[in-house]
């Protein structure tokens, strides 16, 4: 195991950050963290960085093997990106050389790969977020380590930036390496992870595969003159998983298998149902807690 | 060691404002020495006699004592370069890359090692120099003979540096860190002094640093304490250096960085 955590837990006063969080993490997979703001992602990912005192719990990197400090090992960055504001890009990548304990060979080539070579001896203070989001997965990557945890890496970036950083994880992670992503989006934790472990309000709701967990998300909201009929005609089909009607009147539906709008036309219009409306859409992160925290109980 | 000093170093060399308090200080401390004999009391019978003052072995003695008043800038550049780490959130950032608390403590006493090193050595070569070209003997024991000043420079500079790393690292912001070094230093402890009896007051911490080295005119006029600054408060100096460490230590391990 790559990491593993038996019963975290972290109390802020009165309030449980987390409580009882427990996970494993395997070599080579790319684990996500997903939960909306405030769900505990950070509180974690701190803790396992050594920046956070847990209240409770334990956890251990590459099964306590190896010697030294295993933090060596892992490029990590964590909520925003760290760095002393006065000094160029490429001397704070210095910096993180030497408390990495590599050398600074590595360094016009990681900054090549993030775009930023033209601004190596600007001021950190004088970037862009989406620049000073790339310098830090470009620390991250600085030492070519075993293990990448990247707490929400594509906040600020603009599509075309949070598109190159996908494809730059993806192409980490086919070198073999373990990736650790929190994400509050469901879109970004379904396009790159294998693993995914859902957090809320503290607790883990729910873990394992992306495909497991995940599954199918997609809604689709249909009206017609007769609703009672449509209604019934759509719980009578084979695959269908729910039916509820929203707060404008008109039904969603969920199915165990993915269908396409057509074929769900075609089966109602053979049921003798004209449809007045059909949207097919993603379901929100927050549909798919409410299901999940449905689920629990 | 002399990689965490490499390290420290690299973060504060390009950093403008450092550069401001070093130059600051170097310039104050050679103004305010120089300066001191080309002042003329008006009255014949007023003439102060600065003359043994400046010469060995006296000069020791002078010039550390008024350099002593130019720690507190040290000071403060230390409070400004301990919150930059909180303030930029790189305290976070080195140990998530793989420092320990303890290597990010000690580097940064390293630092400040560093720094009363260098002020110490900018003291003793103004000292010599000037002390050469004033002094009418010159013999290596009369150069050397009260050079142990410079020695409890160095302590008392660096006692400063450690209470000014404790309070950055206790307020986190550059702004309240310095308000409450410097309220301390200059009013609170003062102002505690009175109502206590001096064998306690003599000792808290920035009375017995500053009685470190006491104030020479007072000495040469018989109303000083003991020529050496090496007694019970260089001890002391070193004792509060040390607890200011530890509490810098515990502050930065029992707390969420």
């Amino acid at each position: 195991m790559i990491l593993s955590i038996q019963n975290l837990s972290k109390q802020y006063g009165t309030l449980a950050a987390l409580s009882g969080v427990s996970f494993s993490i395997e070599k080579g997979s790319v684990f996500g963290i997903l939960g909306p703001n405030g769900s505990g992602k950070t509180t974690t990912l701190g803790i396992v960085l050594g920046v956070i005192n847990s209240s409770g719990g334990t956890y251990s990197w590459f099964d306590n093997k190896g010697t030294g400090n295993p933090r060596k090992n892992i490029g990590a960055i964590l909520e925003t990106p760290n760095f002393y504001h006065y000094l160029s890009a490429y001397k704070n990548l210095q910096i993180a050389a030497d408390i990495k304990g590599v050398d600074y060979s590595n360094i016009d080539k990681i900054l090549e790969r993030v775009n930023l070579k033209d601004r190596k001896d600007y001021r950190f203070s004088t970037f862009s977020l989406g620049m000073k989001q790339r310098l830090s997965i470009a620390s991250a990557l600085l030492a070519n380590p075993e293990v990448l945890v990247l707490d929400e890496p594509t906040n600020g970036l603009d599509p075309q930036g949070i598109a190159e950083i996908r494809e730059l994880i993806l192409s980490i992670s086919k070198q073999g390496k373990t990736i650790i992503l929190a994400s509050h989006l469901l879109d970004e934790v379904e396009k790159v992870c294998t693993h995914v472990a859902v957090l809320l309000k503290g607790k883990i709701i729910s873990s394992g595969k992306v495909s497991d967990i995940l599954g199918n998300n997609d809604i689709i909201e249909l009206s017609a003159d007769n609703m009672e009929k449509l209604e019934s005609v759509a719980k009578a089909h084979p695959a269908i998983k729910s039916v509820s009607k929203n707060n404008s009147g008109k039904l969603e539906l969920v199915f165990s298998s993915p269908i396409s709008a057509a074929e769900l036309n075609e089966y109602l219009f053979k049921q003798g149902i004209s449809v007045s409306h059909l949207l097919l859409r993603k379901k929100t992160l927050e549909t798919q807690f409410l299901e999940l925290i449905r689920k629990e109980k | 060691m002399m990689r965490l000093l490499n390290t420290e170093l690299r973060k504060i060399l390009s950093y403008p404002t450092f550069w401001v308090f070093v130059i600051l200080y170097t310039l104050l401390v050679l103004a305010i020495f120089c300066s001191i004999p080309a002042i003329r009391l008006p009255g014949p019978g007023m003439m102060f006699n600065l003359k043994s003052y400046y010469t060995f072995p006296d000069i020791w003695h002078t010039l550390t004592y008024l350099a002593g008043w130019f720690n507190l800038l040290l000071g403060v550049l230390v409070v400004i370069l301990i919150t930059n780490e909180f303030t930029f959130r790189t305290v976070r950032q080195n140990i998530i890359d793989g420092w320990t608390v303890n290597e990010f403590l000690s580097a940064k006493v390293l630092l400040m090692v560093f720094m009363s090193v260098c002020s110490t050595a900018f003291v003793f070569l103004l000292g010599l120099v000037y002390g050469l070209f004033a002094s009418a003997s010159i013999s290596f024991t009369a150069i050397f003979n009260e050079s142990s000043f410079v020695l409890a420079y160095f302590v008392q500079s660096l006692a400063y540096l450690c209470f000014a790393l404790f309070m950055g690292t206790l307020f986190k912001k550059a702004g309240m860190g310095i308000i409450f070094f410097l309220l301390y230093s200059k009013i609170v402890e003062p102002l505690m002094s009175w109502p206590l009896p001096d064998y306690i007051s003599d000792y808290l911490p920035f009375h017995t640093i500053s009685k470190l080295i006491s104030n020479p005119a007072l000495q040469l006029a018989g109303m000083g304490e003991g020529n050496s600054p090496l007694g019970i408060h260089f001890i002391f100096a070193i004792l509060y250096s040390s607890i200011f460490i530890f509490a810098t230590y515990l502050l930065l391990t029992k707390r969420d960085n």
